[in-house]
């Protein structure tokens, strides 16, 4: 049986997964974030604790929380929590086309435009989300 | 107590060349070495790394390591490039070789063949006028230099940057295959050459420790680009030497020894060091000893044994940033092409065009360094930053740039009494620029911005990982022609002392921006003969 610290990181791995590359994350990964988490121990502040909690429980707004961090705080213990578990995502065979340079036409430029569109909103409407959670 | 004849202390890159000068000359030489063992169990198939990142379930052991050592939480610093198998290189590195600074981070390693695993094998032989200023002898290291290539095998190019790079070396290996991104900015250099050498840039292949054709029981090198993760022999290693020098009857290895001090006894040398195992202090007597440790190692062993350790010396570091660039022209093609993860081009910034006080940068193809190193340095939410850097990978190279560090009141280095270590003291080091300094860096810099523009790639971002990132380290123990204290006469004697020879960068008074291994081997080989 899990520890409750133990089901709340497979919920994160879970949810992370999810958020980064639309996918269910595999037994492996779900394992290895757990692990990674009871060796790297990244402290939380209470709030942060508060927005991480939130962020689970409302995946649709991680993009939200985790761009207005990326450039008010980068070093937030939230992104530290997401960048951990994209570290082991690239490091699994079943996600590598996620992550390995594919071939693309020119037209595929619009759609990278279209994804840095997205990343800027995201950022703007986190920015007022921080200061309500 | 038994004397032995020679003691050369370490057996990183000057250790092992300073010992097999000794060694063929015939004399005997015991080794005193911390050997610090790779102890990671991990075994990187030998397959292309393409290959092993689609098909092998257990890639995380390699890029993140088994204890998750890859994954970097903190700060971008001073060794911050090692990847989970190369983490041993600094093992233990801060309990035996600890560092109070809030300026200078140096890497040090106490590990089987020392800083030299971690060595991205680049080759320069310092120009005359380098070498005078370093107080280095012109002539004497011109042959030392071809002896070193002999040995440890370099491969290099003809063209624009031989002059930086392998100069009047001969016996060596055509150069590696360039990947597709250096290609194009190899060609595009060629076609802009002319303006680009006005403004002081020279851009070639780069000179290599590294076999690009069989030598002895070394095989070529396998375009696998795992050569951060995995050592196949065909990148220079200094265990690859001490391995051979444990074959002969006259060499002696011993391991688990952390070298502490030295004292004079008549004409001989008696030696303590800390037994790793026994955690003991132990003497050894010896006839002459070189000290191959590092400068900072080496000069701690000095400021030990030589009056009451408190005098303030001073400190080479190379300034050190990353630039992450982008070849937008590069963008959407497949990159998949094989290649090794060394550098792929060599950039030299020379306004005055006489050699001297040059910058030096090294372009690396970034992919088998994983999207995950540098994902984080970027101001984006991850999920779209990932799409973006996906896409955008093909067109990124890093640019490691070197600048030239000349001595200043503002370095220094000095070893102070601290009961908490184990070796009951400690090094503190200051390490900060004049405002000249700084200046000349930055403006360095934007020039280096500008001629990568023209040939077609943006400065994404600059990375500052600090002052010791470099890991090109020296001048704490200057060469001089006077019998002075703390200084070493040019032939590597160490004055006060009879028979203590100092065969590391040490006494380099100034640092050139060219990495300094092989100048350091070709000194140690020098110091050695010397010392016979």
């Amino acid at each position: 049986m899990q520890s409750a610290g133990n089901t709340q990181l497979t919920k994160e791995a879970q949810v992370f997964t999810k958020y980064l590359i639309g996918k269910e994350a595999d037994s492996l990964s779900v394992d290895l974030y757990v692990k990674a988490n009871n060796k790297l121990t990244i402290p939380l502040t209470e709030k942060e604790s508060k927005r991480l909690d939130f962020i689970v429980r409302n995946p649709s707004l991680i993009g939200t929380v985790d761009g207005a961090l990326a450039l008010r705080n980068p070093e937030s213990g939230i992104r530290k929590k997401i960048y951990i578990m994209f570290a082991i995502l690239e490091s699994n065979p079943a996600y590598a086309d996620y992550f390995l340079p594919k071939e693309h036409k020119g037209s595929y430029f619009i759609s990278i435009i279209g994804t840095g569109i997205r990343a800027a909103w995201n950022a703007l409407t986190g920015f007022i989300l921080l200061a309500w959670i | 107590m038994q004397e032995h004849d020679f003691i050369v202390v370490g057996s990183g890159c000057t250790g092992a060349m300073a010992a097999q000068t000794l060694i063929e000359k015939g004399v005997k030489v015991l080794m005193l070495d911390a050997g610090e063992q790779n102890s990671t169990k991990t075994n990187i198939p030998d397959k292309a790394f393409a290959d092993i990142r689609r098909s092998d379930s257990e890639q995380y052991k390699y890029w993140i390591g088994e204890d998750f050592e890859g994954i970097n939480t903190g700060k971008t610093t001073t060794g911050a490039q090692l990847t989970p198998a190369r983490k041993y290189v600094m093992h233990n590195a801060d309990k035996f070789l600890p560092v109070l600074s809030e300026t200078f981070f140096p890497m040090e390693s106490l590990s089987y063949g020392g800083l030299g695993n971690a060595w991205g094998v680049g080759c320069c032989v310092f120009s005359d006028k380098e070498l005078e200023a370093a107080g280095l002898p012109v002539d004497k290291m011109k042959e030392a230099y071809q002896v070193i290539s002999d040995r440890i095998g370099i491969s290099a190019e003809k063209d624009d940057t031989t002059p930086y790079t392998s100069g009047e070396l001969g016996n060596i290996q055509k150069p590696a295959e360039l990947d597709s991104n250096s290609k194009a900015i190899y060609e595009k250099y060629n076609s802009r050459k002319a303006s680009l050498n006005a403004k002081g840039f020279y851009i070639g292949k780069p000179a290599l420790a590294l076999l690009t054709e069989k030598k002895e029981d070394r095989e070529a090198v396998n375009y696998n680009e795992l050569d951060f993760y995995t050592d196949k022999g065909s990148a220079y290693r200094p265990w690859l030497t001490v391995n051979q020098l444990k074959k002969k009857a006259n060499f002696q290895y011993q391991p688990n020894a952390v070298v502490l001090n030295f004292s004079n006894e008549g004409e001989s040398v008696v030696v303590t060091y800390h037994d790793t195992t026994s955690r003991e202090k132990k003497t050894i007597k010896c006839k002459k000893l070189l000290l191959c440790a590092s400068t900072l190692s080496t000069t701690r062993i000095v400021l030990r044994s030589l009056g009451d350790g408190t005098k303030r010396l001073p400190l080479l570091c190379d300034p050190y940033k990353y630039f992450t660039l982008l070849q937008p022209s590069m963008l959407g093609k497949p990159n998949n092409e094989p290649r090794t993860a060394f550098a792929q081009l060599s950039l030299f910034h020379d306004p005055a065009h006489n050699n001297f006080d040059v910058a030096a940068a090294s372009l690396y193809s970034y992919r088998s360094l994983m999207l995950f190193r540098t994902i984080k340095e970027v101001p984006l939410n991850f999920r779209d930053g990932r799409k973006i850097m996906q896409y955008l990978l093909p067109a990124i190279s890093v640019l490691g740039v070197h600048h030239p560090d000349s001595m200043t009141d503002k370095k220094y280095i000095e070893v102070v009494k601290d009961n908490s270590t184990i070796t009951g003291d400690i090094l503190k080091a200051e390490f900060k620029l004049t405002a000249e300094e700084q200046q000349k860096i930055a403006e360095r810099e934007k020039q280096y911005s500008a001629a990568m523009r023209k040939l077609g790639c943006l400065t994404l971002k600059k990375i500052d990982p600090g002052f010791g990132s470099s890991i090109h380290y020296s001048g704490c123990l200057p060469f001089s022609e006077d019998e002075k204290p703390y200084h070493i006469n040019p032939n590597g004697k160490l004055y006060g002392s009879k028979n203590v020879f100092i065969a590391d960068g040490c006494g380099f008074r100034y640092l050139p921006a060219k990495g300094i291994t092989l100048s350091i081997m070709a000194y140690a080989h020098l110091t050695a003969l010397n010392a016979i």
